[in-house]
């Protein structure tokens, strides 16, 4: 969080996932999947139910172990990446209900875990960021309350606030907008445009890039556990003009894309400015159609009852 | 009362089941949180094989029991992060064998049904020096690490994946926790006996969460319901006693219970209350967010 945009502390990527298979039960949930992010791009990670996209951003943050290939954070591989503190995450569903009830600070206060020892009181620097990370997702005056007592769009900002509690360089996020009514929603997407404002990455898993668009720098949309689109989001014209049925590649000039074709360039470094005040962007993106499972159409774009319909992705990620 | 107070056993009684009372809660707290509330019972049942077999080979029932209840627990602990679907199953079975295994070994040991039951209901009046002396240091060992570990504790019991993802070794700690609750049996075992100590472990905590909005506070609250039934339960039942047999174990449970009566709808009330300040302000949150 304290990075700033241009902080020359450039060299390794973020995040470097290089041929990484995922395996589930023996089954290849994603495969063969390359993808370099960078320091300060906001990038959507998209697909059906079932697509893989969970299962990777999970075995970016080493909850899933991969069967090839390898993970880096920082230039270190996952296996011996100990500084946890800078990375944040924010899990599918807001499990924020054990059978105890916890209040709003405490749980943010969890988040400063990977920055304290054992047996280590919290001191005045956590308790500053506790209040910070409040502030930025708009609990600060709701944090003696119940998290049980919050909306489902609270409870989600207040995993937000977890993960930003430990000030994390790159925050991955997975469908935090699901079941979140679309007031909320917007209020959860002013939140991230802060964070990518101060120089945060964030991977975002969706279902449909929605009322995030404005922030996206980058899409990536992942099919059958392979990665099947790379590049810019493409404003609605682009996408009209370029009228692509299902299934058939998309080429439009400029885009980086991979359909059809694994052999992904490694290591290309994505270059496209960063403009992150988009308020001038009125044009609302969306990623090509026919490289997604996704439906535009359903109404509320991360709507839960795309989860009952399209049956649960968890259980396959 | 007062009377009471003036022999050596009682003062003895009340000091083990004022540092059980305080430090059952606390483990408590972490089972009910991960939704293990039964967990303490099956240890329970685990640990009646480990004060058999004291009885058995001579050594001190009480160790015997620490150390089977804690390979148990810790068998237990395997058994659910596999996480396969027969992982309930394999619990009972392993309840049912303690207690059977328990009762199967007490007979081979030539002791009767009264040595056993001393353990199952506990027997608190009867309790040693050195007994007093286990529970006391015991009793501080779960508290200092139960109350010490209290942020990495909540965080895995909380949420396990963010807990992975922020570098805490998950299954270290949950091996501590299945430890300390195996231990926490093994002090109550001698208050309230192995058949209740499930509820000296859960019945407060399901009292403070009434009332309590936070995890702290509800921690801290069924300390302070368990060192109140605890010592409670045992001045009722000695009390009672001129009167009939009433042993302090479920004297001990049923003041706890009596504390979750009443808190139940003391807490449904300031639930209400809060609820209704709520709905207002949550009107006004709306307005200010939607466009």
């Amino acid at each position: 969080m304290s990075r700033r945009p241009g902080t020359p502390e450039v060299t390794a990527p973020v995040v470097d996932v290089a041929d990484v298979t995922v395996a589930i039960e023996g089954r290849a949930v994603v495969r063969d999947v390359s993808l370099t992010i960078t320091a300060g791009e906001f990038v959507v990670l998209m697909g059906a139910n079932g697509s893989g996209k969970s299962t990777l951003v999970r075995a970016m943050t080493g909850l899933r172990p991969v069967a090839a290939g390898e993970v880096r954070l920082f230039g270190t591989p996952l296996a011996r990446f100990r500084r946890r503190d800078r990375i944040g995450y924010v899990p599918q569903r807001a499990g924020a209900s054990g059978g105890v009830p916890a209040s709003v600070a405490e749980v943010v206060a969890s988040g400063r875990i990977s920055r304290r020892g054992p047996f280590r009181p919290s001191g005045a620097a956590d308790r500053r960021a506790v209040a910070e990370a409040l502030d930025v997702v708009g609990l600060a005056d709701r944090a003696q309350e119940t998290v049980t007592a919050l909306s489902g769009g609270q409870q989600q900002r207040v995993l937000i606030a977890r993960a930003l509690a430990a000030e994390p360089e790159v925050l991955f996020l997975d469908e935090p907008t699901a079941g979140v009514d679309l007031p909320h929603q917007q209020a959860l997407v002013a939140t991230l445009g802060r964070l990518s404002e101060r120089g945060v990455t964030v991977v975002l898993v969706a279902h449909e890039i929605g009322v995030v668009a404005p922030l996206i720098d980058r899409c990536l949309v992942m099919r059958q556990g392979r990665l099947v689109y790379d590049g810019l989001p493409l404003s609605e014209a682009d996408v009209h003009r370029a009228g692509a049925p299902a299934g058939v590649p998309l080429v439009v000039p400029g885009l980086h894309t991979h359909v059809g074709d694994h052999a992904h360039d490694h290591g290309h470094q994505h270059e496209h400015g960063h403009h992150h005040d988009h308020a001038h962007e009125r044009a609302p993106h969306e990623c090509p159609p026919g490289h997604s499972d996704v439906v535009p159409d359903i109404a509320g774009p991360f709507d839960r009852t795309y989860d009952r319909r399209g049956g649960q992705e968890g259980s396959a990620s | 009362m007062i009377d009471l107070l003036g022999y050596e056993f009682m003062q003895r009684a009340l000091l083990a089941a004022l540092f059980t009372g305080l430090a059952a809660p606390v483990i408590g707290t972490y089972l009910v949180q991960r939704r293990l509330s039964l967990m303490g019972d099956g240890i329970g049942h685990i640990a009646v094989t480990g004060v058999a077999i004291g009885l058995l080979t001579g050594w001190s029932p009480t160790w015997t029991a620490v150390l089977v209840a804690a390979l148990g627990a810790m068998l237990l602990e395997v058994i659910r992060e596999r996480g396969n679907t027969s992982g309930d199953l394999a619990l009972a079975l392993l309840f049912y064998g303690g207690l059977a295994g328990g009762v199967l070994i007490t007979g081979l040991a030539g002791q009767s049904g009264a040595r056993l039951q001393q353990y199952l209901f506990g027997s608190l009046t009867t309790i040693s020096v050195a007994d007093v002396w286990f529970t006391m240091a015991l009793a501080v060992v779960v508290l200092a690490l139960g109350l010490g570990l209290r942020p990495q504790l909540f965080a895995i019991a909380q949420d396990r994946d963010f807990a992975v993802v922020a570098g805490l070794r998950v299954q270290a700690y949950n091996m501590l926790v299945a430890v300390l609750a195996a231990v926490t049996v093994t002090i109550a075992m001698r208050t309230v006996g192995l058949l209740l100590v499930s509820a000296l472990m859960v019945v407060p905590v399901a009292a403070s969460q009434q009332l309590a909005r936070s995890f702290r506070g509800t921690l801290l609250l069924a300390m302070a319901f368990g060192a109140t039934a605890g010592v409670g339960g045992l001045l009722v039942s000695a009390e009672l006693s001129f009167h009939a047999t009433v042993a302090p174990g479920p004297a001990i449970v049923l003041v706890a219970l009596a504390g979750f009566v009443l808190a139940w709808p003391t807490g449904a009330l300031l639930r209400r209350r809060a609820e209704a300040r709520r709905t207002g302000e949550d009107a006004l949150v709306d307005d200010a967010v939607a466009p």
